[in-house]
Order: structure tokens, then C-alpha cells, then sequence
């Protein structure tokens, strides 16, 4: 791995509220380009919702407030003249459940090019083919692509997701909890595939299990709400060789070793 | 189920301690029957030397059950790298004092000369202090403790060079070259003890910071 680390998303003195509750106080956090970052910490504890303001998805919920800066090269991704949908394009999203349309393998793969603009069939069928490739699904489905993508099985389904978000040519993939409706072995599958696509994306996870967080990031947050109706915050921030092995905080020493939480 | 990890964890911490509690105690038994030419003494304490074997396989197994069904991390993973890494240490210690004991079960011999005798006492004394403080370091989880123990090896390795001058000295029959050679096997002994001793703290050390430039290599 190279030493040189590049800042893809930022979050500078970042605030966030539902309503009057503020959710997330005063978050401050570098996420590397070319690299694995896991958000860890209990249920509640801010890291599905904070993963959610790098994308701007939290703007679909009423009555929501961001203070602070989100940046993303550099660029405030909640400045009035950002194009949402160009930059949910740059910013894709993996959710916990595989929520595959229910059309066949390449339309689910062909949609967002499509939307984009592509609208010629040699250029779809060739991204269609080279997403799913780095997907690492290719050679599952490349038979039937023209079958319902709902006959998948579930981590089948998980990685067409993956390549559907490959497909309009993002720059960084945001996974919520992407494992954790899938067995063991599609689990290792889309491990082994985070460590490929890490090599042209920038991947953030958010992960209740902890071994997986050890097992395949760069980098480790730890997010915690310490009393009920506090806003969460970013207790620690670290290279997740040194986070599983000495954490500096005791809050996060507590929580990863299962001594709460 | 992590209570029950916590549980076994601090059971195998204290099965290290009752290992070092037993490494101590021959140490101290093996000084004993050599000075005092105790050779029943001797075999107990190398009859003993097979229990401390046993502690060493049951708790190195302990620790890779824990680590292959907990997968711990953090403070725990330093614990059990830390008693793996003990064990072994004890186990060499072990070994050391059965072999001051087998020592002590060769043929005496009267005439030897007492200020040679004054110092391996002075060193013994210093050595079993000093495995004593390493494990009252593990005990205790004491980073200050640890730090002191190297100061403490430094008069080992003194007392020990300056029995090899005396032992260099020596000039006489056969019987007290034998008497000799076997002394300054014993001295070496005790000093491979103290630096087992003071590679106890430092891995101590590691498991209080968890920092490795607490880790020095000792010579």
C-alpha cells in the first residue's frame, strides 16, 4: 500500500439535526481515496446517518438540518449550486438488504448509464459486461443476463447492487451494513471484492460486526452515543491495525473488546 | 458469552500466575539444594519442572481456543499475546532451575573456596528478587514496576562476570576444576533466569501501552 494518502470526503466541524434533536455533533473526519474505511459502534450510535450526509440521502427526510462542511476534492457537497444527482452518481450506495429492480440482470446494471445519458447499445452492453466483471459477477450471470436479477440468490444480488453502482461510473461507495443479510460465504466474496474495487474506489462501510470491520478496513471509526438523548460523536478515528490493537480511547477499547454496547 | 470470555481469560491469567508462583519456587528450591548439596531436594524440583511442562501446554491451548473462537481484540489480544509469550519465558526458567538442580545432585565437594560461594549467593539472591518482581509486574499490570527491572539485571551481570574472573583463578586438582566448571554452569543458569525475568516485564510493558518501543531486546 502506498504511503501517500490522498483526502477523498471530509467532514469539518459537522452538526446535524432531525427536527430540534441533533443526531451528530461537532463530527470531524478524513476519509482516505484508494482505501477501506469501516464505521463501527452500537445501534444508534450516528454511523448509518452520518455514512448517509456523504451522499446527501439524509435531504430525502423532512425537516433535517447539516451544519458544518461536507467535503468531497475539496468541494462542499451541500453548496446550493451541487448537483444531487451528479453527485449521488460519484457517490454511490449499497444497503444493507439487496434491492435489485425488478427487471432483468442487465436492465438493473444498463438503468443508470441509461439515465445518464448512454444511449447506445455497444457502449451499454460493454459497461454492462465491464461492471459486472469488477463486480466479480460476470461469470455467474453472463449466460442469463436477460433473466429477472430477483432469481439471484442473495449475494448474487448484493454484488449486481455493487455493479449497478460501478456501472455510472462512481468514484466512491458507501455500504451500509452490505453483509449482514448474507452467508458466510457470499459475506467473503464481497470482502475479497472490496480489496479489488479499493484499487480505483474510495469504500466506506458501516458494520455492526466487528471482525468484519478488523478483517477488511484501512481505517476505523468509532461512533458513540454515551447518554440517551445526546447527540452521537466520533470518539475515534485510526489506521484499524492500530484501533483493534492498542485504541487509545477507553470508550472504544470498552466496545470492541464487548465490554458494553 | 463474552462474560464467560472475560471469565476464561482471567482464568488463564491466573493459571500464569500460578505457573510463575511455581517457576519462583524452584528457582529458589534449585539454589537451595545446590548450596546445600540437597539432592532429594534436587529431584523434587525436577519432578516439579514437568508440572511447570504441563501449565505451559494447557494454557498455551487455552489461548488458542480463545483466539480461535473469540478472535479478541484491543487489551484482550494483548493479554493472551502476552501470555503466550510468558509461557514460554517460564518454561525456560523452568528448564534453567531443574538444571541448577541436576547440578546439585553431582558429586559434592568440601574444599571449595567461600568467596566464590558469598558471590553465586549475593547473585542467586538478586535473581529470585527479580523473577519475583516480574511476576508481581504481570499481578499488578505495574508499567513502573517493569521499568525497574532492567536497572535491577544490571547487578546480575556484574556478580555474574566477576564469578567467570574468580572461577578463571581458580588453580588446583581435578575434583575443584570439576566443582568449578559445574559452578559456572549454575551462575550462567541464573543469569539466563534474570533475562527471562526481565523479558517478562517488558512484555508486561507491551500489554499496559501497548506501545512496542517498550520492548528492548535484552542480551
Amino acid at each position: 500500500m502506498s504511503a501517500e494518502l490522498e483526502i477523498k470526503l471530509c467532514t469539518k466541524n459537522l452538526n446535524f439535526y432531525y427536527g430540534n434533536f441533533k443526531a451528530l455533533e461537532n463530527i470531524n473526519s478524513e476519509i482516505y481515496k484508494n482505501r477501506i474505511t469501516a464505521f463501527i459502534g452500537p445501534s444508534g450510535c450516528g454511523k448509518s446517518t452520518y455514512l448517509r450526509l456523504l451522499n446527501r440521502m439524509n435531504d430525502l427526510i423532512d425537516g433535517t438540518l447539516v451544519e458544518g462542511l461536507v467535503e468531497i476534492d475539496g468541494q462542499n457537497i451541500y453548496d446550493s449550486n451541487i448537483d444531487v444527482s451528479e453527485l449521488r452518481r460519484r457517490v454511490g450506495m449499497v444497503f444493507q438488504k439487496p434491492n435489485p429492480f425488478p427487471k432483468s440482470i442487465y436492465e438493473n446494471v444498463a438503468y443508470g448509464p441509461r439515465v445518464h445519458g448512454v444511449k447506445n447499445k455497444n457502449e451499454l452492453d460493454h459497461i454492462v459486461e465491464e461492471s459486472l466483471k469488477r463486480a466479480a459477477l460476470w461469470k455467474e450471470v453472463k449466460h442469463k443476463l436477460h433473466t429477472s436479477a430477483l432469481d439471484l440468490s442473495g449475494g448474487q444480488q448484493q454484488r449486481l447492487c455493487i455493479a449497478r453502482v460501478l456501472a455510472v461510473d462512481s468514484e466512491v461507495l458507501l455500504m451500509d451494513e452490505p453483509c449482514s443479510s448474507l452467508d458466510p460465504s457470499s459475506t467473503m466474496k464481497i470482502e475479497d471484492l472490496m480489496f479489488e474495487l479499493k484499487l480505483r474506489y474510495t469504500i466506506v462501510i458501516v458494520t455492526h460486526n466487528m471482525q468484519q470491520a478488523a478483517r477488511v478496513s484501512d481505517y476505523t471509526a468509532f461512533f458513540l452515543v454515551e447518554e440517551v438523548d445526546q447527540p452521537a460523536r466520533l470518539i475515534e478515528f485510526g489506521p484499524t491495525d492500530e484501533i483493534f490493537t492498542r485504541p487509545r480511547d477507553k470508550r472504544t477499547e470498552n466496545y470492541i473488546t464487548g465490554r458494553f454496547g | 458469552m463474552r462474560k464467560s470470555f472475560h471469565e476464561e481469560l482471567g482464568d488463564l491469567r491466573k493459571n500464569v500466575l500460578v505457573m510463575g508462583r511455581v517457576v519462583e519456587e524452584n528457582v529458589a528450591r534449585a539454589v537451595e539444594s545446590l548450596l546445600d548439596r540437597n539432592s532429594s531436594l534436587a529431584d523434587q524440583v525436577i519432578e516439579s519442572d514437568k508440572k511447570i511442562d504441563r501449565m505451559d501446554m494447557k494454557i498455551e491451548q487455552g489461548c488458542m481456543v480463545l483466539l480461535a473462537r473469540q478472535q479478541p481484540v484491543a487489551v484482550d489480544l494483548r493479554m493472551i499475546n502476552t501470555i503466550l509469550r510468558m509461557i514460554i519465558h517460564l518454561e525456560r526458567m523452568g528448564d534453567l532451575a531443574a538444571n541448577i538442580a541436576q547440578i546439585a545432585k553431582e558429586p559434592t565437594f568440601d574444599h571449595y573456596p567461600s568467596r566464590i560461594i558469598d558471590l553465586f549467593q549475593e547473585m542467586a539472591g538478586l535473581v529470585q528478587d527479580l523473577v519475583g518482581r516480574s511476576l508481581r509486574a504481570f499481578a499488578d499490570e505495574d508499567r513502573r514496576l517493569t521499568l525497574s527491572l532492567n536497572d535491577l539485571d544490571k547487578p546480575i551481570d556484574e556478580l555474574y562476570h566477576q564469578l567467570i574472573r574468580e572461577f578463571g583463578q581458580l588453580h588446583g586438582d581435578e575434583e575443584l576444576m570439576n566443582w568449578a566448571t559445574t559452578m559456572v554452569l549454575a551462575s550462567r543458569y541464573l543469569e539466563r533466569i534474570a533475562d527471562h525475568a526481565v523479558s517478562i516485564g517488558e512484555r508486561v510493558a507491551y500489554l499496559v501501552t501497548g506501545n512496542y518501543a517498550d520492548l528492548h531486546i535484552v542480551d
